[in-house]
């Protein structure tokens, strides 16, 4: 540009940021892979719940839960802080998750964005006192590529530790590849101290449907999505687990009926299980929703029935 | 005169059992196997209506009754429309706004 720019007060400052497209052609992270086609499964669950979301500034929010159930009855208490730093739209750092029982059971979740690329998270589990789980991922995120380091739960009194490498490139418009390396270090639970597994991931994207799937020699993972209108979405997923010589495929579909509030998904699959969880916005303008669940085993002939309600 | 034979005294379930002599061999096999073919046939249908209708009861009962309810709601909020403004004003909006 042959303009000459005035030494004093910047014009850029008068404009307001603008969103930055360097990640427009971002795969995600290879965690989220299949994320398109899970999100439409249903979460089933069982017994009665009660969920009270409040938001006590713009930065920290709070869920209390409490729910009633033959296989856990009890309260669980939630916080989210979403830092002010802002990377996006939407995406603002740092977050921290953490999630309480009445015991003092925790898990808690830090998630931080150093700069334009890197990305790191720590998560941790606590269980009667002790640290029953550990991880931290590292994550580079370059404009087509996503790299990731994770060490989870290392134990350098006993010797033992997982560590997973995770690689994911857009290679075309459509077309993702990427592959995993876990590696697990146990002397005392694995014969020969060392283990480690390699799978390569693909996922070929078009407007309305994506196809994903990863391959290892432990097994094959896939799933496809469809994305029918606005309101209806297809999921098929199979899943092979080659050293138990056992495979499930299941099929679900999410249908929303957006004048009602209504979300529908359900799922059935070749295990003979059949779920589907209700949820309806009670009301337009007040904050509660009804969320009920079933699922029911053919094979076994037993069902699991739950309802919610959560405000907020 | 020849002695009359012994009369074979049988019960009536004997009777009606000894009936199956007059049908051959073959026939008797083929209704046997059409009979239990028959009774497994009625068991597997008993099992798939119930597989079937569980589950549509989970996966599709719920979305149903609430697009009823959602279209009837519609329709009726349409002919009150029309019963103010006209015939015309039930159809979709048409034309730029």
């Amino acid at each position: 540009m042959s303009e000459v720019a005035p030494k004093s007060a910047a014009p850029e400052a008068a404009l307001p940021p603008q969103p930055d497209d360097y990640f427009k052609n971002h795969p995600g992270s290879y965690e989220e892979l299949h994320r398109k086609c899970r999100d439409i499964f249903p979460m089933c669950f069982e017994g009665a719940k009660l969920m009270v979301q409040k938001g006590l500034s713009s930065h920290f929010q709070v869920a209390h839960t409490v729910s009633i159930s033959s296989a856990n009855t009890g309260y669980r208490f939630g916080t989210t802080y979403i830092g002010s730093k802002e990377y996006g739209p939407g995406e603002s750092y740092p977050v921290m998750l953490a999630d309480t029982d009445g015991s003092g059971n925790t898990s808690a979740t830090v998630l931080h964005q150093f700069g334009k690329h890197y990305r790191l998270k720590f998560q941790g589990q606590t269980q009667q006192g002790k640290i029953a789980a550990a991880q931290t991922t590292i994550e580079r995120r370059g404009r087509l590529t996503s790299v990731a380091l994770m060490l989870g739960n290392t134990d350098l009194v006993n010797g033992s530790g997982i560590a997973v490498g995770h690689l994911l490139r857009r290679v075309t418009e459509r077309l993702d590849l990427g592959a995993e390396l876990v590696y697990q270090y146990d002397k005392k639970q694995i014969p020969g101290g060392q283990m480690s597994v390699l799978s390569y991931a693909a996922r070929y994207t078009t407007p309305k449907w994506t196809l994903s799937s990863t391959f290892s020699s432990s097994g094959i993972h896939a799933c496809y999505h469809h994305k029918e209108t606005d309101t209806l979405q297809f999921g098929v997923e199979f899943e092979s687990n080659f050293r138990m010589a056992e495979a499930v495929t299941t099929f679900a579909y999410q249908a929303e009926i957006p004048e009602a509030n209504v979300i529908m998904r359900a799922s059935c699959d070749t295990n003979w299980t059949v779920g589907a969880v209700f949820e309806k916005r009670l009301s337009p303008t007040l904050p509660f929703t009804l969320a009920i669940s079933g699922l029911l085993n053919h094979v076994k002939a037993q069902g699991k029935f739950g309802v919610g309600i959560i405000i907020g | 005169m020849a002695g009359d034979d012994e009369i074979l005294v049988e019960s009536y379930l004997e009777r009606l059992e000894g009936l199956k002599d007059m049908f051959p061999q073959s026939v008797r096999n083929l209704t046997s196997s059409t009979v239990s073919a028959g009774w497994s046939v009625f068991g597997f249908t008993k099992q798939a209506i119930w597989v079937v209708s569980t589950t549509a009861m989970i996966m599709v009962l719920p979305y149903v009754i609430e697009k009823e309810r959602a279209d009837n709601e519609k329709a009726q909020v349409a002919q009150q429309r029309q019963m103010l403004l006209g015939p015309q004003a039930a159809l979709p909006q048409q034309g730029a706004r």
